[in-house]
């Protein structure tokens, strides 16, 4: 389970809904360790109370980590309606640059 | 639905590559694929270029599906725009191969990944619409920016014409670089006889120090003066950040070579002055032209065309 900025009526929700393939980029905004989840979509749904608060903690961790790299007031790029996504996880796949980029993760 | 149509142009400091900017791609099923990218380049009203270092699958989509999604973000404002774009070509070489490989071997070099980080090919986008993405709402209070105008421009040039010597002239330089435009580091370097290394013959802010020696070839101001090109390194901090974690996953030795005086999270821009032909009154706007030349880059909002020519910015 995600939760993702995604109004009703946006792009977001209109590709959620149009074929339940989904793909999930993180990445350590300090490390640039990153990885890529991709799955078919379950439930798409507003997040529960535990989820918001779930969301803002994840808000604050993030925004005081990018301003070790020098961004600031990054907690803007988060704000909208937010919603929660279910999926089935069928492929990950390590997305850290470098040669390693691509590589499946077990 | 997202917002009206958005012009290129109005969000060039999304091109700066301050923060990453991410592609979607699909496959011929339409599985989604998300990866970020080093750089986007705004390249005209309808076009721009994205690197392209380690795309296995973006490469792999866009071959069977050319249409694609590029988010940028504006830096100062933070607010987000989506690119629904359509891959033209891939480039492989030419002067935008070029201009921007440079910029990924600067950085590369810097970091000890020469020959490891390299830019496989440069794609070249059709943007059909660009939008502010719905809910995107930006900072409310601006970044600090230097002030960019013609006035500081005139100002410029007439205090550089009351130096009288090649020493107050250089420095007079950079100190109104920071007065006027807002650039609180700065240095310039002379190339020696052979070509081989640069000094730092002037210097203020945090950057430099005078006599500083620094191999042509290596690093982000040894590789610009090797290849002649100007090489922007939009956030230091990021770049390291993202050059170090491909190192991870290198097992042999490295060794990095120090960027003299820059500041983490700042922006670097490297002005190249090959050669300075005299010191006197005379010759002072001769001298000189590069740097202004360069500063007239700084003031236009469109992108400065890197040319291989002595004396270039």
């Amino acid at each position: 389970m995600v939760c993702i900025t995604a109004r009703t009526g946006s792009a977001m929700r209109s590709n959620l809904a149009a074929n339940g393939r989904i793909a999930v980029t993180v990445v350590d905004p300090v490390t640039y360790t990153s990885a890529q989840v991709k799955g078919t979509v379950d439930v798409v749904r507003d997040p529960t109370d535990a989820e918001f608060d779930r969301v803002e903690a994840h808000m604050g961790r993030f925004t005081d980590a990018v301003v070790t790299v020098g961004v600031v007031d990054a907690d803007c790029l988060m704000l909208g309606d937010l919603v929660a996504v279910g999926f089935m996880s069928a492929e990950a796949y390590d997305q850290t640059p470098g040669g390693s980029a691509g590589k499946a993760l077990a | 639905m997202s917002g009206p149509d958005v012009a290129l142009r109005s969000i060039m400091p999304a091109f700066e590559g301050v923060i990453p900017s991410s592609v979607a791609t699909a496959s011929a099923d339409g599985t989604p694929n998300i990866t970020y990218i080093s750089v986007a380049r705004f390249l005209d009203d309808e076009r721009i270029a994205i690197s392209n270092q380690f795309f296995g699958k973006t490469t792999s989509n866009l071959d069977v599906n050319p249409f694609l999604a590029v988010r940028v973000v504006d830096p100062e404002t933070l607010l987000e725009y989506d690119l629904d774009s359509t891959r033209l070509r891939s480039e492989r070489t030419g002067e935008l191969f070029d201009s921007m490989r440079v910029q990924v071997d600067a950085i590369a070099d810097q970091t000890g990944m020469r020959g490891v980080f390299r830019l496989r090919s440069v794609e070249v986008l059709r943007v059909d619409r660009c939008r502010l993405v719905e809910g995107s709402v930006g900072r409310l209070r601006r970044s600090k920016s230097g002030v960019a105008t013609l006035d500081g421009l005139s100002a410029f040039i007439g205090r550089l014409d009351d130096c009288r010597e090649l020493g107050e002239l250089t420095q007079t330089a950079l100190e109104l670089l920071d007065d006027l435009f807002g650039i609180g580091s700065s240095m310039l370097l002379m190339a020696d006889h052979d070509l081989k290394s640069l000094f730092v013959v002037a210097h203020h802010g945090s950057a430099g120090g005078v006599g500083a020696e620094i191999a042509v070839g290596e690093g982000v101001i040894g590789v610009a003066a090797q290849r002649r090109r100007q090489v922007l390194v939009p956030h230091v901090t990021r770049a390291r950040t993202l050059y170090r974690a491909a190192a991870r996953s290198r097992t042999e030795d490295r060794q990095e070579i120090p960027l003299p005086g820059l500041t983490p999270g700042g922006t670097t821009v490297r002005l190249q002055i090959d050669e300075i032909e005299g010191s006197s009154d005379e010759d002072a706007e001769d001298t000189w032209l590069p740097v202004l030349t360069a500063l007239r880059a700084l003031l236009d909002p469109a992108p400065a065309q890197a040319k291989p020519a002595t004396g270039e910015q």
